[in-house]
């Protein structure tokens, strides 16, 4: 009796812990990111479009960020600067990168089909977001140099939403962009609900997102990017040290002081989750937003 | 969580603590920590490419209702906390941790021999702990136990968790201190 009571329960608890997926399957390794950053000013918009301070210098640091937290040897970034800066911004980008609906749907649905399953798609966007009837949706650059396209809902997500082995995390940082955060599935129905794709959103549906000037010197930033930073550890070292070239931002300022931001409460480990609930405790009247449900991302995972 | 599942864990807690006060019983109250290993079974909705998530995770259970049936049969209700972590990472993704409170009811069978087996459902509320999203979730565990003392028992639970979207087993090690009380 006592030997059988013993293997009763001895022999399921041994099962279960080997069945541990994570422990007993390969872990994939050199971890790679694709980092797509898409940001516009504004400024040589001739229809009245609010010209934007902050976007392109957020744009600019959260890829500083991220190639200063990959610099290690067994991680690698590539990055993307899709950016409309300054009155002139076709001179300061190459043709394929100049944010048009077509430049980016090509470059993201280029980067979704190519992605491995330890390959990892990071898309941010600074810029307005409509109102109106397609609410959210994003203005982006035109044909021509002094107009602005609409960018869709459906058609950017259908963008990302090819068959990939990778996952996608999209950041977005403007008005109304909670309409991109998709619902989180309440039973086992499918509708919709892409897994592979998570958001953080600077906004809920029907909030407008901010920018404000964070430091003396004119030093503007969307209030959301700013904490998104601050999360990231990046130090703006008060804004000092930025270098432009005419109206265009060459240089920023700032770097990652690993002993802040969530890095310093999770074990280096930087994730979608943790990026949320840290903007989210600290950010008033935007409402920023994230997809429900137990499946998490790495932005970032410490390499020992 | 809907109101419904709001409305039930009240009435449990009230049942639970209203029958504790007023127990006819020899052992009065129990106390179980526990330390587990959990796997979460992702759904097709997930897609995910491991077929289990694996997280480990701390809990304990309070029973200040014990009614003692018969020499071998014993029925008891609790209330939980416990707390799972995150899953192990596994490339860029992971399972999130989080937090479950709730009401048990628990049924004991005590043989002859310092052996019991027990049988337990739950009803818990959870949380995950960086969106605060909550949802419901029924549990269902066996568990084997031995007397280490008159107090303290060691018990192995085997549990099955279900939710609206997906499925979760776990297997722990407990420790259950019992008061008894001796008055009738």
């Amino acid at each position: 009796m006592k030997k059988f009571i013993i293997l009763l329960i001895g022999l399921p608890l041994m099962l279960l812990t080997l069945l541990s997926c994570e422990l007993m399957l390969p872990s994939p390794k050199n971890l790679k990111m694709h980092a797509v950053f898409i940001a516009l000013d504004y400024t040589n918009h001739a229809n009245g479009l609010n010209r934007l301070a902050g976007t392109i210098r957020d744009a600019k640091e959260v890829m500083a960020a991220f190639e200063e937290l990959y610099d290690n040897p067994k991680q690698d970034i590539a990055t993307y600067g899709m950016f409309q800066e300054g009155a002139n911004p076709q001179a300061h980008v190459s043709e394929e990168l100049y944010p048009t609906i077509e430049n980016i749907t090509m470059l993201l649905t280029q980067i979704v089909k190519d992605l491995g399953p330890n390959e990892l798609l990071f898309v941010y966007y600074a810029g307005h977001g409509t109102s109106g009837s397609s609410l959210g949706d994003l203005a982006v650059a035109g044909d021509n140099p002094d107009e602005i396209a609409i960018f869709s809902r459906e058609d950017f997500l259908e963008a990302l939403s090819g068959p990939t082995n990778g996952h996608i995390v999209v950041v977005l940082d403007s008005c109304y962009s909670g309409s991109y955060v998709q619902n989180y599935p309440q039973g086992l129905e499918t509708l919709s609900y892409r897994p592979h794709i998570t958001m953080i959103s600077a906004s809920s549906p029907t909030k407008e997102s901010y920018e404000k000037v964070f430091f003396g010197n004119g030093h503007n930033h969307g209030v959301f990017t700013y904490l998104l930073l601050k999360a990231l550890g990046w130090d703006h070292q008060d804004g000092i040290g930025e270098k432009y070239e005419g109206d265009v931002l060459v240089e920023v300022a700032g770097k990652i002081r690993k002993n802040t931001g969530i890095l310093s409460d999770s074990g280096g480990l930087i994730s979608v989750g943790g990026i949320y609930r840290y903007i989210k405790n600290r950010l008033r009247g935007q409402k920023p937003m994230t997809v429900n449900g137990p499946l998490d991302i790495a932005l970032f995972v410490p390499m020992r | 969580m809907n109101k419904t599942a709001i409305a039930l864990l009240i009435i449990c807690f009230f049942l639970i603590f209203s029958l504790g006060a007023q127990a006819p019983s020899t052992d009065a109250l129990g106390i179980s920590l526990d330390s587990f290993w959990y796997g979460s079974i992702p759904s097709p909705i997930h897609e995910d490419p491991l077929p289990i998530r694996s997280h480990i995770g701390v809990g304990t259970t309070i029973y200040p209702a014990m009614v003692r049936l018969s020499q071998h049969h014993q029925l008891a209700m609790g209330v939980r906390l416990e707390r799972t972590s995150r899953s192990l990472l596994y490339g860029f993704s992971f399972w999130r941790p989080f937090w479950g409170f709730g009401a048990s009811v628990q049924y004991a069978y005590y043989f002859d021999a310092p052996f019991a087996l027990f049988a337990e459902a739950m009803y818990l509320a959870t949380i995950y702990e960086k969106t605060w999203q909550w949802a419901a979730m029924g549990r269902f565990s066996v568990k084997g136990g031995y007397r280490l003392t008159d107090a303290i028992w060691l018990i192995f639970p085997l549990s099955v968790d279900i939710r609206n979207d997906y499925l979760g087993i776990s297997s722990a090690v407990a420790i259950q201190w019992i008061h008894t009380r001796r008055t009738q």
